[in-house]
């Protein structure tokens, strides 16, 4: 039983991030005041509940254009996903006219 | 988190990769308790299960009851409907403890020393001469070989 509940209850997380204009993670996003390394710490945190309907790896785009802190509840996410991690903070752009455009890829636990 | 880019084709945006922990559950600690049911004594097992999920959108229960469906699914494996079942081949259990007795009977006897058997002196010293200790050893030796002894 203990090892059924350790090994089969498994959630969805993110794999992969694609911001837009970076092209590694050394990078520093203008008017955004993390940086690439510290947002992609900050998603590691993230995990969702997942439905058996849903593809097990799915990229999800996002687009954050106005000054602010963004946690993980302004994150748009498909049907059959919801966040189970409590409120993460992702980052924060100080520029409001800094656009933050990414693609998530949200992979089903194996 | 892996050091590794992967080139998007688009150019301009490399994949970041993020090595992840799919699991939703911190621990599971589990204890079996003897509970005594009533005055007379009667006694049964209690089995306490402990699970701390990580997170706050899954419950325990949640936990517990998608593991029992789980458990439920493989134990369904052993149902057999349709399956034929050669009954010839089916032994009866006490048909198999009686023949393990009988077994074990048997192995008793052969490793019994010769001294525990009712025999004469003059016996018992020819054997032990011809190095015939154990009943076993008795029970290789054939008729005309134990009427040579002396």
């Amino acid at each position: 039983m203990r090892r059924i509940i350790l090994g089969y209850n498994i959630g969805g997380a993110l794999t992969g991030l694609k911001i837009k204009g970076v092209q590694h993670e050394y990078h520093v996003i203008d008017g955004v005041k993390e940086s690439v390394i510290d947002m992609m710490l900050h998603f590691k945190k993230l995990r969702f509940a997942v439905d058996e309907s849903v593809e097990n790896q799915q990229w999800i785009s996002q687009k954050f254009s106005k000054a602010g802190v963004f946690t993980s509840q302004d994150l748009k996410l498909p049907a059959g996903v919801s966040l189970l991690s409590e409120d993460v903070y992702l980052f924060e752009i100080t520029d409001p006219s800094a656009e933050v455009v990414f693609d998530i890829r949200l992979e089903r636990g194996y | 988190m892996r050091n590794r880019d992967q080139k998007d084709d688009a150019g301009d945006v490399a994949t970041l990769l993020l090595d992840n922990d799919f699991g939703v559950v911190d621990y599971v600690k589990y204890d079996v308790e003897e509970v005594i049911e009533d005055f007379s004594g009667t006694t049964k097992d209690t089995v306490v299960i402990e699970v701390k999920s990580r997170y706050q959108g899954i419950s325990p229960k949640q936990v517990i009851m998608f593991a029992g469906e789980v458990l439920a699914s493989y134990a369904k494996l052993f149902i057999f409907d349709n399956a034929y079942i050669d009954r010839s081949a089916l032994v009866e259990y006490n048909d198999l403890q009686a023949e393990n007795e009988k077994l074990t009977e048997e192995v008793n006897i052969k490793t019994m020393p010769i001294d525990a058997l009712p025999l004469s002196e003059r016996t018992r010293n020819a054997l032990i001469k011809n190095n015939i200790l154990y009943v076993e050893d008795l029970e290789k030796k054939k008729k005309g070989e134990l009427l040579l002894m002396k």
